[in-house]
């Protein structure tokens, strides 16, 4: 089985991605603060005391204190700035956290009880690199646990201001001014003014709005897409799959016999 | 990082077979009481590496008794048992120091709690095991 250079991290992920985020961390978690409501119902019916869950791309961390009580939370981001987020809140403090790769996840096989990877999948730019992100959440898993995806839709519902053009794109994000300022204080605190993160390159001034727009790639799925991605995967198998929040979503259990994850 | 999360953290750069267990250099460790939970550590222990987290004890300046040689059903039922295990799983917070991996040497630096386990671009695996 051969997984053609999926781990490496693509140009286009680390300009328009992890830059992005390292860079309006601050101002994009101001903004997504308040979990979804299927989100934390999924963490409750899954969760049971003693459980040890995994939370795969934990951003800012608004799910890490939505598990009941009793519950270890182990929550994992690429971008070292969110991270430093989820540190500044209770729930967040109560959990495990490491920043990691979904593509390359550092954990040990079957340890988890069960996952969630929520608005993670659509930052990856190849159909391999969502492959090896899949194949790591079920690896991770206990066999008969099981891990909640969202992923961003190309179809957008009557609720959403937006609409796709194309699968992958880059979606503008305005970055005040007025929250540059508080980032960068965040960022000084976080490396103790020894060491800056990556500042993306392609950042531009929009006119007349105390802005500069940064580009988030991200890969749009279409229906059915993301159960696609996890039957390829194998060993494993999509028990409910749903569409909320402008995003596709399955619930995807691990086989009990323990088959090998196929990559080709 | 608690010693519960150190049990569960592997190394995965290019070349190295189970990049486990993670060696744990401490500079600064320090010990939080937490509420005690018989039902998490008696789901917990079977899945636990016992000589990964053996080490660990020692590595964090624990005494080595602290945890027996090995786990069995008998001792799952003894509550001085399980409140010893629950406070090395819980209640040890490695703050700052590194991970370093037995067969590679590579070090995860850990800082304000966190451990940075992203790789860099040379060290990804080409294929899949």
């Amino acid at each position: 089985m051969h997984v053609p250079a999926a781990r490496r991290t693509p140009a286009i992920e680390a300009e328009h991605v992890r830059a992005v985020y390292d860079t309006i961390a601050t101002h994009w978690s101001s903004t997504r603060y308040k979990p979804w409501p299927r989100v934390a119902e999924y963490l409750h019916a899954r969760c049971k005391s003693g459980h040890l869950i995994a939370d795969l791309g934990c951003g800012n961390g608004k799910y890490l204190g939505c598990a009941p009580q009793g519950v270890v939370v182990v929550g994992c981001d690429a971008s070292a700035a969110l991270l430093s987020l989820c540190s500044k809140t209770p729930a967040g403090r109560a959990a495990e956290l490491c920043t990691a790769d979904v593509v390359l996840l550092p954990y040990r096989d079957g340890q988890f009880d069960a996952a969630i990877s929520i608005a993670v999948l659509h930052h990856l730019s190849t159909r391999q690199r969502r492959l090896a992100a899949a194949a790591e959440m079920v690896r991770v898993l206990r066999p008969g646990g099981t891990v909640l995806v969202y992923a961003w839709a190309q179809e957008q519902g009557e609720e959403s201001s937006r609409s796709f053009s194309h699968q992958d794109m880059l979606v503008p994000w305005h970055f005040a001014d007025s929250m540059r300022r508080k980032s960068a204080d965040a960022s000084t605190e976080r490396h103790g003014g020894a060491k800056t993160s990556q500042q993306p390159q392609h950042g531009y001034r929009a006119e007349g709005k105390h802005s500069t727009v940064f580009q988030r790639y991200c890969h749009l799925f279409k229906e059915g897409e993301v159960e696609a991605l996890f039957h390829r995967v194998g060993g494993c198998t999509v028990v409910q799959s749903y569409y909320d929040c402008s995003n596709w979503c399955a619930v995807v259990q691990k086989d009990v016999a323990d088959k090998h994850n196929i990559i080709e | 990082m608690r010693l519960l999360t150190h049990n569960v953290l592997r190394c995965a750069i290019k070349g190295v077979e189970e990049g486990y267990p993670l060696s744990i250099e401490a500079s600064e460790v320090q010990m939080e009481e937490s509420p005690f939970r018989p039902d998490f550590v008696k789901h917990i222990a079977p899945t636990l590496n016992w000589p990964a987290l053996r080490q660990a004890v020692k590595q964090v300046g624990l005494p080595e008794d602290m945890l027996p040689e090995a786990v069995s059903d008998a001792l799952l039922g003894d509550e001085a048992f399980l409140r010893a295990l629950h406070r090395v799983l819980m209640d040890v917070h490695v703050v700052a120091g590194a991970l370093v991996c037995p067969e590679s040497g590579r070090r995860f630096p850990i800082a304000h709690g966190i451990p940075d386990m992203m790789i860099a671009e040379g060290e990804c695996p080409r294929d899949d095991k």
